[in-house]
């Protein structure tokens, strides 16, 4: 250190002397300084000019530093960090849901006047795109409308019947031996008791129905037969499903598949509000999204399409969508018009 | 260097793109950004940061609205407290000009403290900001009071050297000259001479 070279003047560096200022400033800042510190401390200033130029400099930025205590008021006016943690849905959530069942059906307008003989004594409900509606029906069964969905409820003494339209509802169907519920799409038809599940149309030419508890049974109506005057009277062998499993019913064919609990919750993550995604990819991902907003979501790379996307949503805040593909997966997000959100490669 | 510090510099350039979608204006982006720092950098000290990366993005869209927000409030709102003499009452002493002189110091000497190593950095701020006692420094950290000094005695060099680097004179310190030179980022200043003064003394007992 310095002291002991205030007799003789050796050749220092700039640096060698600023480190000195600034060991200085240090030992002077001790809340005691001691006399010999003290009389140190003049002798090393006094010994050149370098040293006081460097000490004058150091001290002026040290002064100027001050300004850091601004950071204190900034912090204070600081969001509180909210975590992103990965899709995972507790337990409890799970359990809470006694039964339910899902379904998804597509139908055009030849196909739905064809299913809907008799339309005396329906009720329509319909959801809006970005929509979602909670209904009780008259027996107490629960009907969960997704985005952009319609269906008619059709009541009668023996049968409890609803026509899904277009869209994706879920079902909590209360227990009743003696009327079957029975969900119909332009494809097929769901029969249940009492059990909870969700039917979603598949465009025009497929449904897809998703058994959270209990049993369905599914039938597909065997295409557009002449025989017969609707497609849900028709009954060709069903299949029954259970809860956990998901089978998207096609003209050609059903494919029927377990699915693990996770995925069971995330295709009925929408009823929370959310979408939840896991490894589906970006092509996917923007389909679904698709459903319930009237964006026009466009992917400019082929590429792109493939990139796998996981994480959660609230239905309705797209804007947290577009920040996670910009953040999280490093896509650049343009707004190409009102409408339209163009995804493409970050440059 | 400081981890929201190295989060920020690394995605810049995503958090300005991110910042662009609130504001076409690049004197706001620009703003805004620094703002982030300012903030992430502010709230690090303060608080355990678990996503430094997610926070900082947060943070700017944060600081983007409220902004936003501010500015279409403005006009209404002062309207309606125009009443002649409330004017004499308003506090906006400092001017815009004003205001973005000293922030761009402040960002300026918190760039120069977030590249210091975290012990250093950490005693120098207790020592600057909070200004504690050596001695309390030093039990707050479980090192000794002589490495606290040497601690504080490393970033003050260390910060001069990184003002130096980025073109400033030793006679401009103190003298009110930083903030109107600063208009450029310091992160883009030249690396040549980065002095490579110790900052863990030999006799730090660790923590």
């Amino acid at each position: 250190m310095s002291q002991s070279r205030s007799r003789v003047v050796p050749l220092r560096t700039k640096e060698a002397i600023e480190a000195e200022a600034a060991a200085w400033l240090a030992i002077l800042g001790r809340e005691q300084l001691s006399r010999d510190d003290r009389e140190k401390f003049l002798v090393w200033q006094a010994a050149s000019q370098a040293n006081k130029d460097a000490f004058e400099a150091l001290s002026g930025l040290w002064d100027d530093l001050a300004v850091l205590k601004d950071l204190d008021d900034l912090a204070e006016a600081t969001p509180k960090e909210v975590l992103h943690v990965p899709p995972r849905f507790s337990r409890r959530w799970f359990a809470g849901v006694a039964a339910s069942l899902a379904v998804v059906t597509g139908i055009g307008a030849a196909a739905y006047s064809q299913l809907y003989a008799d339309v005396s004594a329906a009720t329509s409900f319909a959801t809006l795109v970005g929509e979602q509606k909670t209904l009780t029906l008259e027996d107490g069964s629960i009907m969960q409308l997704n985005t952009d969905s319609r269906a008619d409820v059709r009541f009668t003494p023996q049968t409890r019947e609803i026509i899904l339209v277009y869209g994706e509802a879920h079902f909590d169907v209360a227990k009743s031996q003696e009327r079957p519920f029975v969900v119909k799409t332009s494809q097929g038809e769901v029969r249940a008791t009492g059990t909870a599940f969700t039917v979603r149309t598949r465009g025009l030419e497929a449904f897809e129905v998703t058994v959270e508890e209990g049993s369905v049974a599914v039938a597909a109506s065997l295409g557009s037969q002449p025989g017969s005057d609707t497609g849900a009277q028709a009954k060709p062998e069903a299949i029954s499903l259970s809860a956990g499993q998901n089978a998207v019913i096609e003209e050609d064919g059903a494919s029927i598949a377990v699915i693990k609990q996770s995925d069971l919750i995330r295709k009925l993550s929408w009823r929370q509000g959310l979408l939840a995604y896991s490894g589906e990819t970006l092509a996917e991902v923007v389909d679904d999204v698709s459903r319930y907003t009237d964006i026009d979501i466009q992917i400019s790379d082929p590429e792109l399409s493939q990139r796998q996307i996981g994480g959660h949503f609230r239905v309705g805040d797209l804007e947290a969508l577009f920040d996670a593909l910009e953040m999280t997966f490093g896509l650049k997000v343009e707004r190409a018009g009102p409408k339209t959100i163009l995804l493409s490669a970050a440059s | 260097m400081s981890k929201i510090f190295r989060a920020f510099v690394e995605n810049k350039t995503a958090i300005e793109r991110y910042l662009k979608r609130f504001s076409r204006n690049a004197e706001d982006v620009e703003d805004f950004l620094q703002e982030t720092f300012l903030k992430g950098f502010a709230a690090e000290r303060q608080r355990e940061i678990k996503q430094h990366k997610a926070f900082l993005f947060q943070i700017a869209k944060h600081t983007a609205l409220a902004e936003l927000r501010r500015r279409d409030k403005k006009p209404s709102s002062q309207l309606e407290d125009f009443k002649g003499f409330e004017l004499l009452l308003v506090d906006d002493a400092v001017g815009p000009d004003d205001w973005h002189d000293s922030r761009r110091k402040l960002a300026l000497l918190t760039k120069a403290v977030a590249e210091l190593p975290p012990q250093c950095q950490k005693a120098f701020l207790l020592r600057r900001i909070d200004g504690l006692q050596y001695k309390q420094i030093a039990n707050r950290m479980g090192i000794s009071v002589s490495a606290v000094e040497k601690h504080v005695a490393a970033g003050l060099l260390k910060c001069y050297a990184y003002l130096r680097n980025y073109g400033y004179e030793a006679s401009e310190f103190g003298a009110g000259a930083i903030a109107q030179k600063s208009s450029s980022e310091p992160d883009e200043r030249k690396d040549e001479s980065k002095p490579q003064q110790s900052c863990s003394p030999k006799d730090q007992r660790g923590h």
